[in-house]
């Protein structure tokens, strides 16, 4: 089944092509990387994956739904997209029951578990302003994974992790995989993206082009 | 409460938005919120009013008027604070805070102005430009200000004049609203690193 087809996607920004002409067709229950320098457009083809930009031209689906038209936004998303901004007066668990109340598909329990699954405790009262760059990099991977979503978008997930974080977030990805979530990883440590992709692409001046053939996982 | 839209916008826009059914429906969420802060914040104010008369050991001299004048002002006062929260808070997406404050007292003033200079009439024009002031100019006593300003008696004052005008701005700035939301995107173009 087609998770993600993009046709001819083209963004311009200030007179500047930051997505030329993308064509892309992903497949359910894979992870796919993509790696590229800073400014590349990785971040901003996955703002229009998210339904978080209008595309200047052409046609993004997911999971057959066209965004702009049938959806505003996928239906069953998890992201991260450069720095994880919540708020910073409340505690991660707090801030993590603020984002399910909008869904209210999951309840307490669940979000505890996911705060778990990343390796921090639900009842820290620390708030959210006086984490590590690490504790906010792992917050904000809960959030993406506690609703189950069908699909998993991340932008630089591994930034500000130590070794065990790294570990501990590859682990959880490839365990969402297993559950049969598509995941979107862009990374400029091409370590993340060999490890865990099923296949390839890379992004420079807007222009997308597949790395190299799929391999198996 | 101009920038609470762009709290969410700001703070974790990828994160409150993806999980949202539609843009246009976060905004009309979002300014029934706002409606709901402007009803507590001017009722709080009438409280603390009464409470301050009470203290005062002021007596009610016709409760029908108390309550006709209460009521209206309430009324006339939360729409009109809701109306321009709304409006600020909608521009405030696509311009800089300090732009849209400026704007917004620039552009009272000089409508104000234009309309002063070309017809003189200043009673009227606190009628057609403030409907909440003309509740109060009608019942309250405005002498200190009848003297100040050389300002005549006020007339026409009209309450259904009043509410159509502000829920005519109310339907246009919800129009406005879905509109800009749709398309504008969510990205701070200005930390932004083009290639």
């Amino acid at each position: 089944m087609t998770a993600i087809e993009i046709n001819g996607l083209c963004k311009t920004i200030k007179g500047h092509e930051v997505l030329n002409n993308i064509n892309l067709q992903l497949e359910k229950g894979k992870i796919y990387g993509f790696f590229g320098r800073n400014g590349s457009g990785k971040t901003m083809l996955f703002r229009a994956i998210c339904g978080l930009i209008k595309p200047t031209s052409g046609i993004i689906k997911v999971f057959n739904e066209k965004m702009g038209e049938d959806i505003s936004f996928p239906r069953s998303i998890g992201v991260i997209i450069e720095n994880v901004g919540l708020w910073p007066s409340y505690t991660g668990f707090q801030n993590l029951k603020f984002l399910a109340s909008i869904k209210s598909i999951v309840g307490d329990e669940e979000i505890k578990k996911s705060i778990e699954r990343v390796g921090l405790n639900p009842a820290d009262k620390k708030v959210f302003r006086k984490y590590s760059l690490g504790m906010k990099q792992r917050i904000g991977i809960a959030q993406a994974i506690m609703e189950q979503p069908d699909l998993i978008v991340l932008d630089e997930p591994t930034n500000a992790l130590d070794e065990e974080g790294i570990d501990l977030v590859r682990n959880i990805l490839l365990e969402e995989k297993k559950r049969g979530a598509t995941i979107l990883i862009a990374s400029h440590n091409k370590d993340d993206i060999d490890i865990l992709s099923d296949q390839k692409f890379k992004m420079d001046r807007g222009l997308l082009t597949k790395y190299e053939s799929e391999t198996s996982k | 409460m101009s920038d609470y839209l762009l709290s969410d916008f700001k703070i974790s826009a990828v994160l409150v938005f993806t999980r949202e059914a539609s843009k246009t429906k976060w905004i009309y969420k979002k300014y029934f919120e706002i409606f709901l802060y402007s009803l507590l914040y001017v009722g709080i104010q009438f409280v603390v009013v009464l409470a301050c008369a009470v203290i005062k050991g002021n007596s009610i001299t016709y409760t029908k008027f108390l309550v006709a004048i209460t009521g209206i002002e309430f009324m006339l006062i939360s729409i009109s604070i809701f109306t321009f929260t709304i409006i600020s808070s909608t521009v405030i997406l696509k311009f800089s805070r300090s732009l849209v404050v400026l704007g917004t007292v620039f552009a009272y003033l000089l409508s104000l102005f234009i309309t002063l200079s070309t017809s003189g009439l200043f009673n009227n024009v606190i009628v057609k430009l403030m409907p909440v002031a003309n509740s109060m100019l009608r019942w309250h006593s405005v002498n200190y200000l009848f003297k100040c300003m050389q300002l005549s008696e006020t007339s026409g004052f009209s309450l259904t004049w009043s509410l159509c005008y502000w829920l005519f701005l109310i339907a246009i700035t919800f129009l406005v609203g879905k509109l800009m939301i749709n398309r504008i995107d969510m990205v701070d173009i200005e930390k932004e690193e083009l290639h």
